[in-house]
């Protein structure tokens, strides 16, 4: 068992260490028709915020050379509506579920409905800039669930120790670097998030500087598309990887490396 | 599959491009037939023996009404694909139909072979459709440049006859990296927000969409 929350009361246990990424698998599986979800170690929802999200204005993605830029801007239900869509899938599974948090100010009252509700085991949320850290420690305070804390890829480093000083349980190095490319079709600039085979070179250097600054489980996010990538965070010390774009474009891929992680 | 779903593609193992290449198809008793325009692969096209790691049907397609008795179909030369599916469609509930193709390349009228005996075609230089061609028909699907929605939509607009909800569908194909709603790229603005292509679309009722 991988123990993501070893000093919080409740604990995050994992059977395995694979995870899906924020909205790798959707808010309530989407993904779930193509991928064995039962095989993850843990699943984080897409990113759910108090009230509704609209997102941002289309285009919002754009294929370049091997990878996508995304940019949804965190289009979401809003937590009631989400909960009454998605809890029942929530409730269904059977690996550890997490709920990946956005909204700087409403994230305490955020946390007190997630604790209030059966079926979530922990909660995830960005860390953008040390600006954040005043929500991040009102959170800690407003729920005693298992807090993982997801760095800015940009300022992983420097926020690695200040996340865990607020209260975090765990770190997800990291959200995906910031891209940006003409989408020629409309002329339009789209700036995102970058995912791709490519952005595992820097996670997991982004893992290797984080890991020397904390002593808190580390989880690693970013450009995993093969089980030998999945090893070589877990080499470098991660206690978990997470996947995330390979689960969109090649889902029998994420399939292959859950069955076969341990051959 | 039926007419205006789509079927994803991309060649197994290999990550540039990254995501799956959403193409229409048209599927008969033997085989799938799939067009597609040669400038859509930043690769290179497929060839015969490709072995293709597939995703379909993707989305809900187009919606022929039961009552629709005269169908009119529009497109430009490499969107027609959906259209021609939609053709078969209806020329076998005993639906007439009638194509306009806009055409400005010179890559020849390779649909041809493509369409039932008993669907008109016509071929011009620009996607205009007639007031009288829409007063004609029952229903209207568009898939091609933006610019021809928006005169569409236009002249839809400035019609005497009030028409329902799903009168003209047009299509339209972001790009969809994940194809079952995961991952939210695909969205489309319309007038009751935005909608994802690979779950409600990638046919929109014209009139709702915002181009």
């Amino acid at each position: 068992m991988i123990e993501l929350a070893p000093n919080r009361k409740q604990g995050l246990a994992l059977t395995n260490p694979l995870m899906a990424a924020p909205g790798a698998m959707g808010f309530g599986g989407e993904a779930g028709g193509l991928i064995e979800l039962d095989r993850f170690g843990a699943i984080v929802t897409s990113a759910i915020s108090l009230r509704p999200r609209r997102g941002s204005t289309p285009p919002r993605c754009l294929d370049v050379r091997g990878g996508v830029l995304l940019n949804h801007g965190g289009a979401n239900p809003g937590w009631s509506r989400a909960l009454a869509q998605f809890g029942g899938a929530w409730a269904r599974s059977k690996v550890p579920l997490i709920v990946h948090l956005v909204g700087r100010t409403s994230l305490p009252e955020l946390a007190r409905r997630v604790e209030g509700t059966r079926d979530i085991a922990g909660i995830e949320v960005d860390l953008e800039d040390e600006a954040a850290l005043t929500y991040l420690t009102a959170l800690r305070a407003a729920s005693e669930l298992p807090l993982l804390v997801r760095l800015s890829h940009a300022k992983a480093v420097a926020l690695a120790p200040l996340a865990v000083q607020a209260g975090a349980d765990a770190l997800v190095c990291s959200a995906p670097p910031r891209g940006a490319a003409m989408d020629w079709s409309v002329g339009q600039m789209v700036n995102g998030e970058l995912f791709g085979p490519l952005v595992k070179a820097l996670a997991l250097h982004a893992v290797r500087d984080v890991l020397v600054t904390v002593q808190t489980p580390v989880i690693a996010c970013g450009g995993v598309h093969s089980k030998e990538d999945a090893n070589e965070f877990l080499a470098a010390g991660a206690s978990a990887v997470m996947f995330d774009s390979l689960a969109w474009v090649d889902p029998r891929a994420v399939n292959e490396i859950l069955l076969n992680r341990e051959r | 599959m039926r007419a205006g779903q789509l079927l994803l593609a991309r060649w197994p193992g290999r990550y540039d491009p990254y995501v799956r290449a959403a193409h229409f198809a048209i599927p008969s008793a033997e085989s799938c037939l799939i067009i597609v325009n040669k400038g859509e692969h930043k690769a290179r096209p497929y060839e015969v023996g490709d072995v293709l790691d597939v995703l379909a049907p993707v989305g809900k397609g187009f919606r022929l009404e039961a009552s629709t008795r005269r169908l009119l179909l529009a497109g430009d030369e490499w969107s027609l694909a959906p259209l021609l599916a939609l053709a078969n469609e209806a020329t076998q509930k005993q639906v007439a139909v009638t194509l306009l193709i806009q055409q400005s390349s010179s890559v020849g009228r390779f649909y041809e072979a493509l369409l039932p005996l008993d669907v008109e075609f016509q071929v011009a230089p620009q996607l205009d459709i007639s007031a009288e061609l829409l007063d004609w028909c029952d229903q209207v699907c568009v898939a091609g440049p933006r610019s021809a929605y928006v005169r569409l939509k236009e002249r839809i607009g400035q019609s005497a006859v009030v028409h329902t909800a799903g009168f003209a569908q047009a299509v339209v194909v972001p790009t969809m990296p994940c194809g079952v709603g995961a991952c939210l790229g695909c969205a489309v603005e319309t007038t009751r927000g935005l909608r994802l292509a690979c779950v409600e679309g990638p046919v929109f009722d014209l009139m709702e969409l915002v181009v």
